[in-house]
């Protein structure tokens, strides 16, 4: 779609009008169909439109994937469907090993599920989760584990496996807890896993399944020596596996089966590798452009308030933290979206209307009263807390100010006053946070967004107004780092000194 | 990583209202299949207990008072990548919108303004860590199918007319609380017959409980009410 809020374009290729009746009633009105009762006329069709064809819908008696194969290597964001009654095993090892077809729905389909991956598609979106990245370093071998509950047919085949020298490690496991166990001790050095599907207790299809959710970078691959198709064709739906490997075993095949896995495997690493890597780049010339544009709208208001250096002080601070990382949405979101002007200009005027708001704040004569009352907040649950802050507030001090920038931050991180303890320390009195009570700071105004929320802006504002009082009254505040958390601590003169 | 073979649905729900929040919870309490691992109000109280309640799925509200429910649930994918995310948000979402929130790692997003139906629907497309959209918001509905005077989403009228004249005559029974012994008697079939009429329009439906026929109904009666106003 070239516009996402337009519908999904479909190309529907049947043999049936009655198939036909049944796509039309099911899916007019979720997308723009586009029907062919012949190749010639889809050909036609992927010739003028493919660019905005979404979807390649199949539904012909017999499997021919010259269509898919036309759409797949001209278009390759086309989405392929095939759709079968009756659908032979042979059909769907040819389907897989093809590579032509994303998805086989054997009739009566759920439309439901159909619907959802043409829109998935459609939106651009990766439906599959983030590839671990793992290194690759050329001396690396990688393993391949075997599930299989014949014992001795796994100890020939590894045996055979080892003599014609199969590149990665072949580890073995009785059953899927077995294997799940492997798995979980060795997942940053498996790339493939080949499981039998009938297995006493987890059957291979949810071993694989299972993987599917918890290591996706995993291949996957199901053998059976039964005609099982609605397993087949679960494990390419929903397992999203890469092969289905019919037995007996023949160990050469299973030799250049894995040889090809492991050369998906390495090209899926590089690839999430580049990408990350890529996306890091990327962001970080948003980042630039939105601390140049953050220095334009705030630097005066900043400077009048409390002189040079109050932003790079915060941006020092901020830079500490490590916030949650960019990814393809928070690129996405601040290529295709207005996010960083909104972000500038809402941060901006939230600390400058804060700014106003201290403009005729007294100073403090002493520490004395703030620090009684910082004793006493130390105590007050969160009811109490604002109910003092709100009486101290009208005595219009700068340090009160400080202390409701303080709660604010406490609040977001779902803290109150009684999570920080004020400790004596001679000359000096020091407001802290207790150990194990860190503040949460998931995205920051020079982090990854995928939206602009109140709460961000709030907690960021009262953040920079924190600092900035603390620097003017000339109070030493220190943020320690931490992961999507910081600690703070202020030190007061104590009254005496 | 905690392998969850049983394909259970283990839940977690964090939505700020309580009343709400109890609303979601007691339906999905009633399910077989879906075990209830934990509730908060809060976003980063959610993010604390989700060492120790090990959740497969975290039901999240847009709008939390702390912090964003998306700004946490990508935090929360970030402990537990294989963690399905379903966010609630204020009303239907723009297709640019949801191509976003899926990109960030959500499976499914679902509006407040649907029904526990649909939110039924995205938790169990979703269970085996499958995106899924509901098309339906997103379709071009002929001005025949879109609702003139009621105002409750998602409702359909015309469903009803799915029912056989007997179903229909046994529905309005239920609907009014009429035992299935007592619907029996009036109608003069046996008891088992009542039953499969029961279980018929259910089906005919798509209603897994009593309640929602229950509900269903109620609302048909508003609706022909008010059709009949406007007429």
């Amino acid at each position: 779609m070239n516009n996402r809020n337009e519908l999904p374009k479909v190309l529907y290729r049947f043999d049936h009008a009655e198939d036909r009746h049944t796509f039309v009633e099911a899916f007019q009105g979720y997308f723009e169909l586009l029907i062919c009762q012949t190749d010639e006329d889809a050909k036609l069709m992927l010739e003028k439109q493919g660019e905005l064809i979404n979807a390649l819908v199949i539904d012909q008696e017999v499997i021919d994937s010259s269509l898919s194969a036309l759409a797949k290597s001209v278009h390759p964001h086309i989405l392929s469907i095939q759709l079968h009654r009756d659908i032979a095993l042979d059909a769907i090892v040819s389907l897989l090993d093809s590579g032509l077809t994303d998805k086989c729905f054997a009739k009566p389909y759920d439309a439901n599920i159909i619907r959802s991956e043409i829109f998935t598609a459609a939106m651009g979106v990766d439906s599959n989760r983030p590839i671990l990245l793992i290194d690759d370093d050329a001396d690396k071998i990688f393993s391949v584990l075997i599930v299989d509950d014949e014992k001795i047919a796994t100890k020939f085949l590894s045996k055979q496996l080892q003599r014609l020298d199969c590149p990665c490690h072949i580890l073995v496991a009785e059953n899927a807890e077995e294997a799940l166990g492997i798995i979980e001790e060795q997942k940053n050095n498996l790339a493939m896993i080949i499981s039998d599907h009938r297995m006493p207790g987890i059957s291979g299809n949810q071993l694989l399944s299972e993987v599917q959710k918890y290591c996706p970078h995993i291949i996957r691959m199901l053998t059976s020596a039964y005609e099982e198709v609605d397993i087949a064709l679960n494990a390419v739906n929903e397992g999203r596996i890469y092969r289905y490997i019919k037995k007996p075993w023949d160990a050469e095949e299973i030799n250049s089966i894995i040889k090809l896995s492991l050369f998906e495997f390495k090209s899926r690493l590089k690839k999430a590798s580049e990408q990350a890597l890529n996306i890091r780049q990327q962001y970080q010339l948003i980042l630039d452009q939105r601390k140049k544009c953050l220095d334009e709208n705030l630097s005066e208001a900043v400077s009048l308030f409390e002189g040079e250096g109050g932003l790079e002080f915060f941006y020092a601070c901020l830079n500490r933290v490590t916030p949650l990382p960019p990814g393809k949405a928070s690129l996405r979101v601040s290529q295709e979206t207005d996010i960083e002007t909104c972000l500038v200009s809402d941060f901006s005027n939230r600390v400058k209307q804060r700014l106003l708001s201290l403009k005729d704040k007294r100073l403090p004569t002493s520490s004395e009263t703030v620090l009684a009352l910082i004793r006493r907040l130390c105590e007050s649950d969160a009811e109490e807390t604002q109910y003092m802050l709100n009486e101290a507030v009208s005595c219009a001090y700068l340090d009160v100010e400080m202390l409701v920038s303080l709660q604010q931050l406490l609040t977001s991180s779902g803290l109150d006053f009684r999570a920080m303890v004020l400790l004596d320390e001679g000359h000096k009195s020091v407001l802290k946070l207790m150990v194990g009570k860190d503040l949460s700071l998931y995205r920051h105004i020079l982090s990854a967004h995928t939206q602009v929320s109140v709460q961000m802006l709030q907690q960021q504002c009262e953040l920079l107004i924190l600092l900035l009082i603390c620097r003017k009254l000339d109070l030493d505040i220190s943020i320690e780092s931490g992961t999507q958390s910081f600690q703070l601590s202020i030190k007061f003169p104590n009254a005496c000194t | 990583m905690t392998f969850n073979i049983d394909n259970k649905i283990r839940l977690f729900i964090t939505v700020e209202q309580r009343l709400y929040r109890d609303a979601v919870l007691f339906d999905l309490v009633n399910q077989k299949d879906i075990d209830i691992v934990g509730e908060s109000s809060t976003g980063v109280e959610t993010l604390s207990l989700l060492d120790i309640s090990t959740p497969s799925t975290l039901i999240i509200e847009e709008n939390l008072k702390d912090m964003d429910g998306l700004t946490i649930a990508e935090a929360a994918l970030l402990k537990i990548p294989s963690l399905v995310v379903i966010l609630l948000v204020d009303s239907t979402i723009s297709q640019n919108r949801l191509a976003i929130y899926l990109d960030s790692g959500i499976k499914s997003v679902v509006s407040k303004n649907q029904s526990l139906q649909d939110l039924n629907k995205s938790l169990n497309y979703t269970r085996n860590g499958h995106v899924y959209i509901d098309a339906e918001r997103y379709r071009n509905k002929p001005e025949a199918l879109k609702p003139r005077v009621w105002k409750v989403e998602s409702f359909s009228s015309e469903l009803f007319h799915l029912l056989s004249e007997r179903e229909q005559e046994v529905a309005k029974y239920i609907a009014d609380h009429i035992p299935l012994k007592r619907i029996a008697e009036e109608l003069g079939v046996s008891h088992k017959t009542v039953h499969t009429y029961k279980e018929r329009i259910l089906i005919k439906l798509g209603f897994e409980r009593l309640p929602e026929l229950v509900v269903y109904m109620k609302r048909l009666h508003f609706y022909r009410l008010q059709e009949g106003v406007c007429q």
